[in-house]
């Protein structure tokens, strides 16, 4: 075979620019730690890393909302705790009143039913953020308000909150609008408790009496919502225990198919370092060398 | 019978002839480094023998000819070869620049911006009064559409460029035509007086090849001359070069002399430059602008719609949330500018519900990214998106592998010439020392002779 200088130089040109081509490759995956670094590289790979960077954020998104449901859930939850506390101290006094109260304990009563009831209209214009959490949809104004009278005006719907926790599926976080402070029959845990502060105002022990049974009615309706709360929060974790798990997952998949085995690359990158000189070290030995050199 | 001038005459011609030989070496060092030239040799043969007694007697030496070395069957096939090269090479180098609009592994592309509109929706759901959640929104839509109408404008703008790179080959394709034609004529001149136009045979190929890398031509020797056609239409015509046009769309060529006019078809256009760029012109990048279109337009709708049938803070209904699709819906993406302005328009209620709480409607339209709503019902946005991510990989890919692939066949076929026609600088250096050195013999000769005759004109 004839070999001319310009196959020499062609030939040397090009293996040079091909051991610099995956040189350089090699030090862009080491710089960057990413095995893929444009789709090309790997259409396949980049499909499944776009997958899985989607599925990061949905789930990552699920895990949000319930977290932020479940803070939602546990001041919820208080708030109908401290209420429930409050409704039984007034049922004691509406128990202990027949019994005979002189005319001082029983405004001190009184006063102590108002300071209830109040208190129960503070905890059920809870804020969770600027939210109200018992108002169902007219979240944006205080549900429970009175008068001077103590005449309670409730201005909440039965609006079903509701949070996403994965494709399509939603959960309440409000017992699906249920209202705590509500009983089935419509009475308005307020009104009982206006009633009761009226029959000790009035010295009527047997008016008083009379609301037992529906403070008793509204105790066991906060606790049936309170039960609901709980059954959902303990959903959210469930599922919360089951998004972290498939999050972990997809990360580790996306690890693997987008970042780089370092140790391997390192390795590539010295091989061809070595490739790469020698190729340089071999075209500077061959190129110049004519018959020229040996002529006189 | 020989005589002593007939001895000066044979050195004569030795010092030609060698000398001859040296400019033709010399010729060929000088052009190792010109492209598509090929090494040339000098053919020599002795001259008539002159009648004698007791026979004939020797007459000297003689160049019958220069000759150049080539093997005309790799020189077609280079031509074949680098076409298809031509055409790989502009697929390859469009592609390359396409990658990069839908270059989504930096984290910051599309699918991101759409991830983050459709999660800016639950956030909103979580708390559908919230003032600061619309505000986001709103920002997330205008990142998502910024991007649409990004990609949408990188595209047309690449269009724009192939566009003028096309009418770059089809001007580069006239001037080498025209090369073509001014070379026939010169060789066709030179051989009707006998000459051996090597040089410019060397230069005619070299333009051959270079229009073969620019448009899928055929070429056929008649004689002297080189005829050249284009997608089966006349391009070179002897010493006339026809002249090819391009109108947006399709070719054709017209004859200089009758002003005839002939179209080609862009689709008889396959290979070289022209028709790698004709085929990401019309196949390729009106195919990424259609899918990324159809995913904007789908989105705008099915959006539109769902945000319609919500209410807003005011109870408003009926509210689009994106300007409506365009015919280029990826290209005016925006979002309405009353949502701009208003964001308490956006409809986070659903019909039945009520303001600010109820958050039905952000809910379905969050779900809208879950939904299968592209492909006739078979593919999520998401995955929609990342069908054509992949395509545009494997497309890059193919043209990347296309292209190597054939510079590697190039290089194999120019190394095939280079060791029939190319220069060694080694060979030529052999054949130098060995003209000189028959160069200084013959001159040796000639200063014997001339010794002799001293010797005779003394003798008088």
């Amino acid at each position: 075979m004839r070999i001319t200088q310009n196959m020499i130089t062609a030939s040397s040109v090009n293996r040079l620019e091909a051991n610099r081509e995956k040189f350089n490759r090699s030090q862009q995956v080491l710089a960057t730690g990413k095995r893929v670094l444009k789709p090309s590289d790997d259409p396949a790979a980049s499909k499944s890393i776009l997958r899985f960077r989607t599925r990061v954020a949905s789930v990552t998104q699920y895990r949000d909302n319930i977290a932020a449901g479940q803070s939602r859930l546990e001041l919820a939850d208080d708030s109908l705790g401290m209420v429930d506390k409050l409704l039984h101290q007034a049922r004691s006094i509406a128990v202990e009143y027949p019994a005979g109260y002189d005319d001082d304990t029983r405004q001190t009563a009184a006063d102590a039913v108002r300071d209830i009831y109040d208190q129960v209209k503070d905890m059920a214009n809870m804020r969770y953020g600027d939210q109200y959490i018992f108002a169902g949809h007219q979240s944006d104004s205080p549900p429970a308000s009175r008068d001077d009278a103590y005449n309670a005006t409730w201005s909440g719907d039965d609006g079903d909150v509701r949070t996403a926790i994965g494709d399509g599926i939603q959960t309440s976080l409000n017992a699906g609008g249920e209202n705590p402070f509500r009983t089935d029959d419509g009475t308005l845990v307020f009104d009982t408790l206006r009633n009761i502060i009226d029959g000790l105002e009035a010295g009527d022990p047997d008016a008083v009496a009379a609301e037992v049974d529906a403070l008793d009615r509204s105790i066991t309706q906060v606790r049936d919502v309170q039960g609901k709360y709980a059954a959902t929060y303990d959903r959210l974790q469930t599922t919360d225990v089951h998004l972290h798990r498939e999050l972990m997952n997809v990360e580790t998949l996306l690890a693997d198919t987008e970042q780089a085995d370092l140790s391997q690359a390192a390795v590539e990158l010295q091989l061809q370092q070595i490739a790469y000189e020698s190729a340089l070290s071999a075209t500077s030995k061959i190129v110049p060398q004519t018959l020229l050199d040996f002529l006189k | 019978m020989s005589t002593l001038s007939s001895i000066l005459n044979i050195g004569r011609s030795a010092l030609q002839a060698q000398q001859k030989a040296i400019t033709v070496t010399g010729n060929n060092i000088a052009n190792v480094n010109t492209p598509g030239y090929t090494r040339q040799r000098a053919e020599l043969a002795n001259s008539e023998a002159i009648n004698d007694t007791p026979g004939q007697m020797g007459g000297g030496v003689k160049v019958t000819e220069v000759r150049r070395l080539y093997d005309r069957f790799i020189t077609g096939e280079i031509r074949g070869e680098n076409q298809e090269m031509g055409e790989w090479e502009a697929r390859k180098q469009v592609q390359d620049r396409l990658e990069v609009v839908f270059n989504e592994t930096d984290d910051d592309g599309l699918n991101k911006t759409m991830n983050e509109f459709w999660n800016a929706w639950q956030d909103l759901a979580e708390n559908p009064g919230g003032t600061v959640e619309r505000a986001n929104l709103v920002s997330r839509a205008e990142d998502m559409t910024d991007r649409f109408r990004n990609m949408a404008d990188d595209l047309d703008s690449i269009a724009s460029e192939v566009e003028g790179r096309i009418d770059q080959a089809v001007s580069d394709i006239n001037e080498t035509a025209q090369e073509i034609a001014r070379l026939n004529k010169d060789i066709r001149r030179a051989e009707n007086l006998g000459q051996t136009p090597n040089d410019l045979k060397d230069q005619r190929d070299e333009a051959l090849k270079k229009l073969s890398g620019l448009a899928d031509v055929s070429v056929s020797e008649s004689g002297s001359v080189m005829n050249v056609t284009l997608g089966g239409e006349t391009l070179v015509d002897g010493d006339t070069a026809w002249e090819l046009s391009y109108d947006g769309t399709d070719f054709a060529v017209t004859d200089p002399d009758s002003g005839t006019t002939t179209p080609i078809a862009h689709d008889d256009i396959t290979s070289g430059t022209l028709g790698g760029l004709l085929a990401m012109k019309n196949d390729v990048i009106p195919d990424y602008r259609d899918r990324l279109d159809d995913m904007a337009r789908t989105v705008i709708n099915e959006v539109n719609t769902q945000h319609a049938a919500g209410k807003g803070l005011d109870n408003t209904t009926g509210v689009d949330f994106f300007d409506a699709a365009t015919a280029t819906p990826a290209a005016d993406m925006r979002v309405s500018q009353s949502i701009v302005d208003d964001p308490r328009l956006i409809a986070a209620a659903g019909a039945t519900e009520n303001p600010p709480g109820g958050a039905a409607n952000a809910w379905d339209i969050a779900d809208l990214a879950n939904q299968p709503l592209m492909s006739g019902g078979t593919e999520t946005f998401s995955d929609y998106y990342t069908g054509l991510v992949s395509d545009v990989g494997n497309d890059t890919r193919t043209a990347g592998s296309r292209y190597d692939m054939q510079r590697t066949t190039m290089m194999q076929l120019e190394a095939y010439r280079e060791e029939v026609s190319g220069v060694s600088l080694d060979e030529e250096m052999v054949n130098l020392v060995q003209f000189q050195n028959a160069y200084a013999a013959a001159a040796k000769l000639i200063s014997a002779t001339d010794e002799l005759l001293d010797t005779i004109i003394n003798m008088v």
